[in-house]
């Protein structure tokens, strides 16, 4: 009691408090920083492309800077928005949520890029990502649920069947995008979740091997994910073809050796990289800023992690806590699932690295995500015993 | 920090915890995954990123180019476009066919035959104009395809042709000095490294390497001398009806070779179009028995050895000498000659005698030194050195033979080499062409030095020789060389041909002059042989000499221009000292008269306008010119007295 007594003691909020940048100034130096070296990375990996594509080598600045624009109000409206009002709207997001998905399929709303269907075409040449807004709306719906349930969790039917299969619908309806790392994020993060609420391991145990043999039918389903698989497991066997994502990437990491080239000379971004400037940013960034760069970077996604997690812990009530633990958990998990396969330890799937690949929608829900962080953070001294059920 | 509630320990905390825990292990394994990558394996992985960024070009060099001594491009490389053609991904070739034949200016059929071809690759056609390919790359027609490559220009046509050689549409020499110096003006096709993206475009901020050093030709070639040359033995050819001609022009004190002109001739750009007969260079590749020329080196070698003087006096036997059983002629029977006057009539019969003077061996040393038998080492391919045989195999007869110039088979670069080793003081240089090869920012790569081979005979014995063959143009036989004002020097040579069947040809000669212009810089040695005159006229001194003339004063002519040795300026009129002016690049003097402001005009003949003036402005009068070429006659005439200020009327003709 003496160790936790003194660190909350330290956290209450009082006079010095107010002089603070915002309720967590942590958490958002870090996010600061890594959103600074998103925005060098999209202008330096997207510059050459940018200028082919559209003749304007600062286009994904732009747009990125608009997203931001965007995300940091939206975050900013998070942040002052109690935490409590979203678990009253959390089964409608989750229910306009898995509609959007829905919708997303159907031809003439969905926009069909690169062979899947992951994205809406909105006014003004914008799109949307549902994927990206589902991720939270599970994350509000399960943490929402969850608390809820309190003891009653430990009940397969009561605690743990609607919630994994809340968790089995929106999969499914990723899956058929196809975006199989959303899918593949949306389920990690929701068993951590339940695994934290205090599900019984057993059920989650035993539901893991149900769903695996789906899993691994949808895996080796469509032909390029088995071509991936291989490639990842043996790059260079076939270099010219599946391997060379693969490659280019651990070559870039490897041309950046331990200063890199410095910012802007990076030359794998120069088509022999795929996606540059989105999935493969911290390639770029591997190869420009080296090691030391590389390093700097998982760092602060560390940090950022660390923060999400005392954020968690600290948090008033088991609702505080999960959503925080859920959105801590989904940056995160994107963020290592991101570099891991940059650098060439997990199979290709198609993920942005949160706050520094390009991508408007990604970029304004994990503000918005930070938003809840912050709000829960502010929250976290008051009355905590009083709203457990 | 496990914060205890009401039931005890707050396991939601805990488990958080220990998924905190999982990501801290995750971040160390990407930790340590980015030192394997960028620590560890970081070499290999950038030798792999240097195997596929850079690719080795091959940029094909442009031939360097041939100029002559003042710079002169005489040949050049130009960029043009080729049309070529994988007939396998030809898709509609009857279209491509009709589209190419009408572009490009062929035949349907023709077309259509290179497309049939089973081969991945055919030339549809090579050089043509820029619109034309312009046009075939605008068809877009699959399969067919555009590159550029040089081709070779030789923008002074015929001129130097058998000197300068060709080189072919791979750029390759093939005969003369592009075959000679092939490797020098082929710049090795050098790989061009450049970092290039993954569509194989070079990266924008990579430097590109320069591309390979084009190196150029420069030649001791004078285009002028070389054009004189060509134009008189041309009209030499027509108006003799002769087969051929050539004529060597040569510094007599560095080996470099001014003038390589051969008859007939081609036109470069057309080479393919010129037989073997007209390119084969005939002042290299052709041996020939020298006659009289060769009268020379005996002289030099007998007198060399001591062992007769100028004013040695032999009995030439009124035109018939009985010897060793055959019966030797003169052309025009003498008596009693010196050996001076034996060179200046050329006694074939005082030659005998003087062979006598001289063991076989001391001869052929001579001989061989030289130059004779062996190449001349003079930088053109195909060189024949003639025949010289060992002294053990001559008969009786040969010694004497060869001293009149037969019984020896020699070339033209020999006999300007040795010629020039009689009369320069002894030095036997090799003739070349190439005086320097340098990259177009002037960095010589290779420089001809001049070099005397060897010392043949000592340099008072060239001094008597070059007095000798003075005597030759002022008395003898070569008085159609002379030029008023200038000290040719110089031999006739009446060779008759050996006839296929057996001994000398009565009608079939090679009419040979050799000479030089002493006391010019440089000093040019000047050879001219006339292939078979046709007609009565067929001796040295009638056919080749007059050539030698017009020859030697257009070099006259064209060096006058330049401040020679000699300085130009005159004494001032009224000098306490009056002195001979001398004009620039001729023998003219000018000699003050008995007053002031008075001279003793020269003899203009044979000089020039740019000549004529120099005097004029000497001797500070008005000139009235008329006509063009040399001066023929004037007006005060040569020797009167001239008053500064009055009028000299001059008349040109050439």
């Amino acid at each position: 009691m003496g160790l936790t007594a003194r660190l909350q003691t330290a956290h209450t909020p009082d006079l010095a408090s107010d002089r603070r940048i915002g309720p967590d100034p942590a958490l958002l130096t870090v996010t600061a920083l890594i959103i600074a070296i998103g925005l060098v990375m999209v202008t330096s990996a997207g510059y050459i492309i940018a200028t082919g594509r559209f003749g304007d080598g600062f286009y994904y600045t732009k747009k990125q800077l608009l997203a931001l624009a965007l995300g940091l109000s939206v975050m900013y409206g998070m942040s002052i928005i109690n935490p409590d009002f979203w678990r009253r709207v959390a089964p409608h997001l989750m229910i306009l949520g898995l509609v959007l998905l829905l919708l997303v399929l159907l031809p003439g709303v969905g926009a069909e890029m690169g062979g899947s269907r992951r994205w809406m075409r909105l006014p003004f040449g914008l799109f949307l990502q549902p994927s990206e807004f589902v991720k939270y709306a599970l994350v509000l719906f399960l943490a929402a649920s969850l608390a809820k349930k309190g003891e009653g969790i430990k009940d397969l039917a009561v605690g743990f069947l609607p919630n994994i299969l809340a968790v089995g619908a929106v999969v499914g309806l990723l899956l058929s995008q196809p975006d199989f790392g959303a899918a593949i994020i949306i389920t990690v993060v929701g068993f951590l979740m339940l695994f934290v609420a205090g599900v019984r391991p057993r059920h989650l145990f035993a539901s893991l091997v149900i769903c695996s043999p789906l899993l691994i039918y949808w895996a080796f389903r469509a032909p390029y994910r088995i071509s991936r698989l291989k490639a990842f497991v043996d790059p260079w066997r076939d270099p010219l073809d599946a391997g060379f994502q693969v490659i280019q990437s651990l070559v870039a990491f490897g041309c950046g050796g331990l200063w890199g080239v410095g910012v802007g000379k990076g030359v794998q971004k120069l088509y022999y990289l795929p996606q540059p400037h989105t999935d493969f940013i911290f390639s770029v960034l591997g190869e420009e800023m080296g090691l030391v760069g590389v390093v700097a970077l998982i760092l602060l996604f560390y940090i950022l992690i660390c923060r999400g997690f005392v954020v968690a812990i600290r948090a008033r009530d088991s609702f505080h806590q999960y959503l925080a633990f859920g959105v801590i958990c989904l940056i995160g998990l994107q963020a290592i699932i991101n570099m891991g396969v940059s650098m060439g330890m997990l199979p290709t799937k198609g993920l942005p690295l949160p706050f520094v690949s390009l991508g408007g929608t990604s970029l304004v829900m994990n503000l918005a995500g930070l938003g809840m962080l912050l709000s829960i953070a502010r929250h976290e001294g008051t009355n905590s015993r009083g709203s457990v059920s | 920090m496990f914060r205890s509630r009401a039931q005890g320990i707050n396991w939601v905390g805990v488990r958080i915890l220990v998924v905190a825990l999982i990501f801290a292990f995750a971040t160390g394994l990407l930790v340590v995954r980015a030192y394997r990558l960028q620590v560890v394996d970081a070499e290999r992985l950038q030798k792999k990123a240097a195997k596929q960024r850079t690719r080795a070009l091959q940029v094909e060099a442009r031939r360097g180019m041939i100029l002559d001594r003042s710079g002169e491009q005489m040949a050049a490389s130009l960029e043009v476009q080729s049309i070529y053609a994988r007939p396998r991904r030809v898709q509609d070739k009857p279209r491509t066919a009709a589209i190419l034949a009408q572009t490009l200016e062929m035949t349907e059929e023709s077309v259509m035959q290179r497309l049939n071809e089973d081969r991945p690759f055919v030339w549809i056609r090579r050089s043509v104009p820029p619109l034309s390919a312009e046009r075939v790359q605008e068809a877009n027609l699959k399969g067919v395809f555009g590159v550029s490559e040089y081709r070779r220009f030789y923008p002074l046509k015929s001129l130097a042709a058998h000197a300068i050689g060709f080189a072919g549409i791979d750029s390759t020499g093939l005969e003369g000095l592009e075959l000679y110096y092939d490797k020098d003006l082929k710049a090795e096709p050098v790989p061009i490294t450049s970092e290039r993206d993954a569509l194989g475009r070079p990266i924008l901020f990579a430097a590109l390497t320069e591309g390979p050093e084009r190196r150029d030709l420069h030649l001791t070639l004078d285009r002028n001398i070389q054009y004189l040359a060509e134009k008189q033995i041309e009209e030499a050819v027509v108006k003799y009806r002769a087969r051929g001609a050539i004529a060597v022009v040569m510094d007599a004190d560095s080996g470099e070779l001014l003038a390589l002109a051969v008859h007939p001739t081609y036109n470069l750009n057309l080479f393919h179009k010129a037989p073997a007969e007209v390119r084969r260079n005939r002042c290299v590749a052709d041996t020939f028995e020298p006659g009289s020329t060769f009268k020379v080196f005996l002289a030099a070698a007998a007198l060399d050895m001591g062992r007769v003087k100028p004013s040695d006096v032999f009995d030439c036997r009124n035109g018939a000498y009985r010897y060793r059983g055959a019966v030797i002629h003169d052309v025009t029977p003498h008596k009693k000659l010196s050996l001076e006057e034996i060179i200046t009539h050329s006694s074939n019969i005082g030659m005998v005698q003087v062979s006598e003077e001289l063991k076989k061996t001391e001869f052929h040393r001579f001989l061989t030194g030289f130059g004779f038998g062996a190449s001349s080492s003079t930088d053109l391919p195909g060189e024949r050195p003639g025949l010289l045989p060992p002294p053990g195999k001559w008969s009786v007869l040969t010694k004497a033979n060869i001293g009149f110039g037969q019984g020896i088979s020699v070339n033209a670069m020999q006999m300007v080499a040795g010629f020039a080793a009689v009369i320069n003081g002894g030095y036997l240089y090799r003739p070349y062409l190439m005086k320097k090869i340098a990259t177009p920012v002037g960095e010589t790569i290779a420089e001809t030095q001049p070099k005397p081979i060897r010392s043949v005979i000592h340099p008072s014995t060239s001094e008597t020789m070059v007095r000798i063959l003075r005597r030759v143009i002022l008395s003898g036989t070569g008085k159609n060389a002379d030029i008023p004002g200038v000290e040719v020097i110089g031999k006739t040579g009446t060779a008759q041909k050996i006839d296929p069947e057996g001994g000398y040809s009565k009608d079939r000669y090679l009419a040979s002059f050799i000479g030089a212009l002493n006391g010019m810089k440089p000093r040019p040695v000047i050879f001219v042989m006339i292939d078979e005159p046709a007609g009565k006229r067929h001796s040295g001194g009638e056919v080749a000499a007059p050539v030698f003339r017009k020859i030697a004063e257009g070099i006259v002519a064209l060096c006058g221009k330049e401040p020679t040795e000699i300085n130009p300026l005159v004494a001032a009129a009224g000098s306490s000292t009056p002195e001979d002016a001398k004009i620039a690049g001729s023998r003219v003097r000018v000699r003050p008269g008995s007053g002031s402001g008075e001279w003793v005009l020269p003899d203009l003949k044979g000089l020039t306008a740019r000549q004529v003036l120099d005097v004029c402005e000497t001797i500070k009068c008005d000139a009235s010119f008329q006509g063009s070429g040399v001066a023929v006659r004037q007006n005060p005439a040569a020797g009167a007295p001239f008053k500064e200020g009055q009028t000299l009327e001059v008349a040109f003709e050439g």
